[in-house]
């Protein structure tokens, strides 16, 4: 026997029989309707074994119908767009969906790995703890042989395989306000929404499954002597017709964070075959809502018992669920086993749609009027005070054994009936869905009467309703809603009027459930599952309890209980029960762990939405296209993207870098520095200002002149370094290191706003305001001669360190003679608009002098040559002296870090200093190689400082570094070697002065 | 003189992209963009902010109510960005030079901005749909009335937002950042279909 679907003309339930739906499950072909989920169709057409448990690999069928399942989890299409663990219950049916059960190989039907069940109690809580960490057996350790079984372990283990391939489709973030945020939109969540809705509240009301009205769809209760559906119906139209109301159906509300503050995953298109062009395929709404009304509901809870797991055995609502909405029944001859009258409720809705309830089993001796008549009224016969001991059957459900419960012993009777039965419905009660109240801080409060934990009180805004507070049967919930928007309403200053309860008709059922989650018996025998999704059974708790494993955040994480894609919806209580009743503890003194978000699993794209390929925005120069087009290799520097170098035809870097960098030492060049960090800096007290910024004096700066500062951190370390020009009294721009413009800015915004409030200083970014072009070489001034209007470029009207202001093509331009390279050179400032204008200027104008453009590797070849220091060697770790800069750091005023630079950690000796390195073998020097005595490169010895910059000198001829050298400058002179164990090299070098080119500073000053 | 270049130059051609390309239906948004001809902030110290939002409202004929209120006529746009902090954007080309007549250094700083921020204007009935796609503001008319402004981020980009119309915004973005920006909004919009005028 199997599940089938009801032969119903009327078209009932939420299907459309017009629409004929083809799917594949496992390569085969089956077929749907319009609206099935894809558990609802695979019910339909008869399959019910969907997948293979996680440890043991037993068959497993659909459990529920909702997000709680914890069985049908399944791959969905294939290649890129495969993904996998998702649950077959959430599935929209569409024409041609691929599904791939899990777990299993070949097939579910017939599975090697079902050989695992023959483990028995090896396999229990705790397995991976013993095994990999066992104790010494002769020469070896169970440890080390166990390693050699891991890779096979891991491979067997888990569910789901991701894809590798790069997923095609987009996914997107919104952000919206609301005055409520309304959480779930069954009875509890329609009542809430009309309310605020008339009272003029700007309201979401989200829901997670593609229909609203969550329990009144397909149940057979009436309101307003209207069936509950069509209630539901005309409540959802009225809210539909309000302007203030915003639905958003297929969204589920995943995270409560601070300041009242949530995630919902919008599911867009997941139900279609791939999104629409331009469509998103799922999007985060990040919500932000004055209040909200949890009204998110109940989840079924299971019984245990021994086979507990076998296809054909599911959640009584899920099967009424089915039924109701799908018009699939689980089974042709279905019997009920349950501890409370909701069960009951299911059956008779279920046999309402035509599905067969033969029998009941309820361990409870005493059953109500109501539950009685329901059974007399669907011809089930009751077995009052029995349990279900066991199951038959093995990839379906094909009997069960029942017999008298004791609830003294809490045990059932060893004499046992025999029924037959090709599906066993189970209500163990129910657990409020108090997931988003509890991630934000809320405790749950044990009930005894529900036998379930409720929201507690709330920590800030949010109001429970409905079964979330146990506020369970329609009267109830429409009663405690209607409160929960009153108070929410009233909280944001709306007016409210009073609430019409809606009338229900059938509503005296007994809805607390007896207290009992576990039946045991007198012998074990078969398993007992309390978490299905990670195969953890009652004697796995027991286990965790007798090995010392009591509390709940160690029975979790001992037995896995409650992990994985389920997060234990079904099965934390009954594992909390079972571990109390081991420790004779009631469960609250167990505890229960707090919920973290998602409530369900979410996509990590939908996490990332826009902002994936990178991890961060990207700036471009205004002659960005221009180096792209010259076929430049943009490299990123910060968020910048700069040109390495420009690769003539079949150049490599290395070559083009050497030619770019001898134009300049030989002729002219030109590169893009717009990249450079650069601050206007405004105010009576701005010279002040820079005076105690830098640690050189900054106060007698002359007007029409720059100056290189040094910025120190407070302890005394070097922190940053630039160029500060003088345009006027008060106005200076400094420009710092394209790396560090942001903290340096964050830096002085800083003490302006809380050290010295009292200086009339103001920053302003200025970067993108001017584009940068630096001239470097001997013919830099010749080039600018031909092409400058209003400067006179002499050496001696234009020294170097001074700043001039003309015109180039007519674009106005700052320029500033200042060499980086050690050569003749000028920066070249413009509106960046004007940016590429000004570059095509000045490239024509050097045409004559055979000008090129150079990148960022000629840049550095031409610095480290010099010995200017840049980011490798401003690492944070390094001082002025350090450095050989301890001349710009003043004794006679205060800056900043002008205290603790003196300390003596700073002043030993045995400081690492910066030297150069020249390779004696004509080998490279590696970036981050360290420098030592030895030449055994087997056994280097001790470090003695490290490689902070190389590359290869056009104008050494050789290969050459930037270093710092515990005492370097006094080791100038001696042969070291540079040893870089992970790349495998180890060659000689000589340590020699970092100022490699023109010590005395006669080009850059000629 | 050059031709000022747009960091958007080529990227923003005229016609309908998105959902509704190839459809003959009203575009429910428009994208443009502008670069501003004079863009300055003016910083007012802490005790003399009351005369430097004077000299402003003389200067620009517009006046300040404090707030994020950002009023405008056709020749000035005044932008309050921060206490004591105004971006002022002008149809004419030598504001930040009139500024620096007015308000001398005792009294604040004048910074010239025209290269550093562009503009890009989204109208239409989507616009505020697909700006909250990526800015955490509440656009709601209530919320962000008409000539409200507010400095904010999306991904990292600085922006600062103005809304000049019921369903139209200007937004300000850095020069350097305003591709990386663009190919979000590109993005963002193609769900509604979208106009570049």
């Amino acid at each position: 026997m199997s599940g089938y679907r009801l032969d119903r003309s009327d078209n009932g339930g939420r299907i459309d029989r017009s629409k004929h739906l083809s799917f594949t499950f496992d390569g085969r072909s089956y077929s749907g309707f319009q609206g099935d989920t894809l558990a609802s169709a695979l019910l339909a057409n008869g399959v019910m074994v969907l997948g293979r448990s996680f440890k043991y690999h037993r068959p497993r069928g659909l459990y529920s119908a909702g997000p709680e399942e914890p069985n049908a989890l399944v791959t969905l299409r294939s290649g890129n767009r495969s993904e996998p663990n998702i649950r077959a219950t959430e599935i929209e049916l569409f024409d041609g969906l691929e599904a791939k059960s899990q777990n299993c190989w070949p097939s579910p039907k017939f599975d090697l790995m079902s050989i695992n069940q023959l483990g028995g109690n090896a396999l229990a809580a705790g397995f991976y703890y013993k095994t990999f960490m066992g104790p010494k057996i002769a020469f070896n350790r169970t440890t080390e042989v166990w390693w050699q079984f891991e890779k096979l372990i891991r491979r067997a283990a888990g569910l789901g395989v991701a894809p590798v391939e790069a997923d095609p489709d987009h996914y997107e973030r919104m952000h919206a306000w609301c005055d409520l945020l309304i959480v779930g939109s069954g009875p509890a969540g329609l009542i809430a929404a009309e309310m605020a809705a008339k009272s003029g509240a700007n309201v979401i009301l989200c829901e997670q499954h593609p229909l609203l009205g969550g329990s009144l769809n397909g149940t057979g209760d009436t309101i307003n002597s209207l069936d509950a559906e069509d209630w539901a119906k005309s409540c959802i139209a009225r809210l539909q017709a309000f302007d203030n109301v915003r639905i958003l159906t297929r969204t589920t509300v995943q995270g409560y964070f601070d300041d009242n503050i949530l995630q919902a995953i919008e599911r867009v298109a997941d139900h279609k075959p791939v999104p629409d062009p331009h469509e998103p395929r799922q999007r985060s709404w990040i919500i932000s809502a004055k209040s909200v009304v949890v009204a998110t509901g109940a989840i079924e809870r299971p019984m245990v018992f021994s086979g507990n797991d076998r296809p054909g055995i599911m959640l009584a609502d899920s099967a009424r669920r089915l039924t109701c909405e799908f018009d699939v029944v689980p089974g042709k001859n279905i019997t009920v086993f349950t501890n409370n009258d909701t069960a009951y409720l299911a059956a008779r809705d279920i046999a309402k749609c035509g599905g067969n309830i033969s029998a009941i089993f309820d361990v409870r001796p005493e059953i109500s009027g109501e539950a009685r008549a329901v059974a007399a009224l669907i011809g089930a016969e009751i077995h009052p005070g029995t349990a279900i001991s066991r199951t038959g059957g093995w990839q379906r459900l094909s009997a069960v054994q029942y017999g008298n419960y004791d609830f003294d012993k809490k045990r059932v009777a060893p004499q046992s009936h025999r029924y037959e039965t090709d599906c066993l419905l189970v209500s163990g009660g129910w657990s409020p869905a108090i997931h988003l109240t509890s991630q934000f801080g809320g405790q749950p409060e044990w009930s005894d009467e529900l036998q379930a934990f409720l929201p507690g009180k709330p920590t800030r805004n949010w109001r429970g309703a409905g079964a979330t507070v146990g506020a369970f049967g329609l009267e109830n919930t429409f009663i405690s809603a209607a409160k929960a928007a009153e108070a929410a309403l009233e909280d944001l200053g709306l007016e409210t009027k009073p609430a019409l309860i809606p009338e229900i008709d059938g509503n005296n059922f007994n809805l607390a459930p007896a207290a009992v989650f576990e039946i045991r018996r007198e012998i074990k025998r078969g398993k007992s599952f309390v978490d299905l999704q990670h195969d953890v059974t009652a004697e796995d708790v027991r286990l965790a309890h007798r090995e010392g494993f009591v509390s709940v955040e160690h029975l979790k994480r001992y037995t896995t209980l409650g992990m994985a894609t389920d997060q234990g919806k079904t099965s934390n209580v009954t594992g909390l029960a079972i571990m109390a009743d081991a420790r004779g503890e009631k469960i609250p003194g167990v505890g229960t762990t707090r919920f973290r978000p998602p409530y369900t699993p979410v996509a990590i794209g939908a996490i990332a939405g826009e902002c994936f390929g990178h991890l961060k925005p990207y700036r471009l120069t205004p002659m960005n296209d221009w180096h792209c087009d010259r076929g430049a290799n943009m490299v990123a520097n910060g968020l910048w993207m700069r040109p390495e170098c420009y690769n003539l035809s079949g150049e490599t870097v290395e070559q083009a870098t050497i030619r770019e960098a001898r134009t300049v030492r030989s002729g002219v060049g030109l590169v893009d520095v717009s990249t450079l960090g650069k601050i206007d800096i405004q105010g009576p007290d701005a010279a002040e200002f820079l005076n105690r910024v830098y640690s050189n004096g900054f106060a007698k700066l002359p007007i029409g002149k720059a100056r290189y500062g040094l910025m120190l951190r407070e302890d005394g370390f070097l922190f940053d370094d630039g160029t500060t020009w003088r345009f006027s009294e008060h106005h200076y721009m400094m420009t710092t290191t394209t790396a560090n413009a942001g903290p340096v800015m964050a830096h002085m915004e800083y003490y302006l706003d809380v050290i010295w409030p009292e200086l009339k200083v103001s920053l302003v970014s200025i970067t993108d305001e001017w584009a940068g072009i630096a001239l470097a070489g001997p013919k830099s001034r010749a080039v600018l001669e031909t092409c400058v209007t209003g400067v006179e470029m002499s050496n001696e009207a234009f020294p170097s360190m001074g700043v001039r202001e003309g015109t180039i093509d007519n674009i106005p331009v700052k320029i500033a003679r200042l060499s980086f390279s050690g050569e003749m050179a000028f920066e070249v400032y413009c509106g960046a608009h004007y940016g590429q204008a000004l570059w095509d200027g000045l490239m024509e104008a050097g045409k004559p002098f055979d000008i090129v453009p150079y990148g960022l590797e000629a840049l550095t070849t031409l610095r480290i040559e010099k010995g200017h220091v840049a980011g490798p060697e401003l690492n944070g770790r390094t001082t002025a002296d350090d450095l050989g800069l301890g001349q710009m750091v003043s004794r006679k005023k205060p800056f900043i870090g002008s205290i603790l630079v003196q300390r003596d950690a700073l002043m030993e000796n045995g400081r690492e200093q910066l030297v150069a390195v020249k390779s004696l073998d004509g080998q490279k020097i590696r970036g981050g190689g360290h420098v030592v005595v030895s030449s055994d490169s087997a056994n280097p010895g001790e470090s003695l400082g490290h490689i902070t910059s190389a590359c290869y000198s056009p104008e050494l001829e050789c290969y050459i570094a930037l270093g710092l050298l515990k005492n370097g400058r006094s080791r100038i002179g001696e042969k070291l070697y540079i040893t870089s164990p992970l790349r495998g090299s180890h060659s000689p070098v000589e340590i020699i002065s970092p100022h490699m080119v023109d010590p005395k500073g006669e080009r850059m000053h000629g | 003189m050059a031709d000022r270049i747009s960091p958007l130059q080529g990227l923003l051609i005229k016609g309908r992209y998105g959902k509704h390309a190839d459809m003959d239906i009203a575009s429910e948004l428009v994208i443009s963009h502008r670069m501003c001809t004079s863009l300055v902030q003016v910083n007012a110290w802490p005790d003399t902010d009351g005369k430097v939002r004077a000299t402003l409202q003389r200067s620009t004929e517009l006046k300040l109510v404090g707030g994020s209120k950002s009023p405008a006529n056709k020749d000035y746009t005044i932008l309050p960005v921060g206490p004591g902090r105004y971006l002022i954007e002008a149809e004419i080309d030598d504001l930040e030079l009139q500024l620096r007549k007015r308000i001398v250094s005792d009294q604040g700083a004048v910074i010239g901005l025209s290269h550093a921020r562009i503009v890009i204007t989204l109208s239409g009935a989507k616009a505020t749909w697909v700006l909250s796609k990526g800015i955490a503001v509440d656009f709601s008319p209530g919320d962000f009335p008409l000539c409200s402004c507010v400095a904010t981020s999306h991904h990292d980009i600085g922006l600062t937002i103005r809304r000049t119309d019921d369903d139209r915004f200007d937004i300000f973005v850095f020069t350097s950042l305003a591709r990386s920006f663009w190919q979000w909004l590109e993005k963002a919009a193609g769900e509604v279909g979208y106009e570049i005028e």
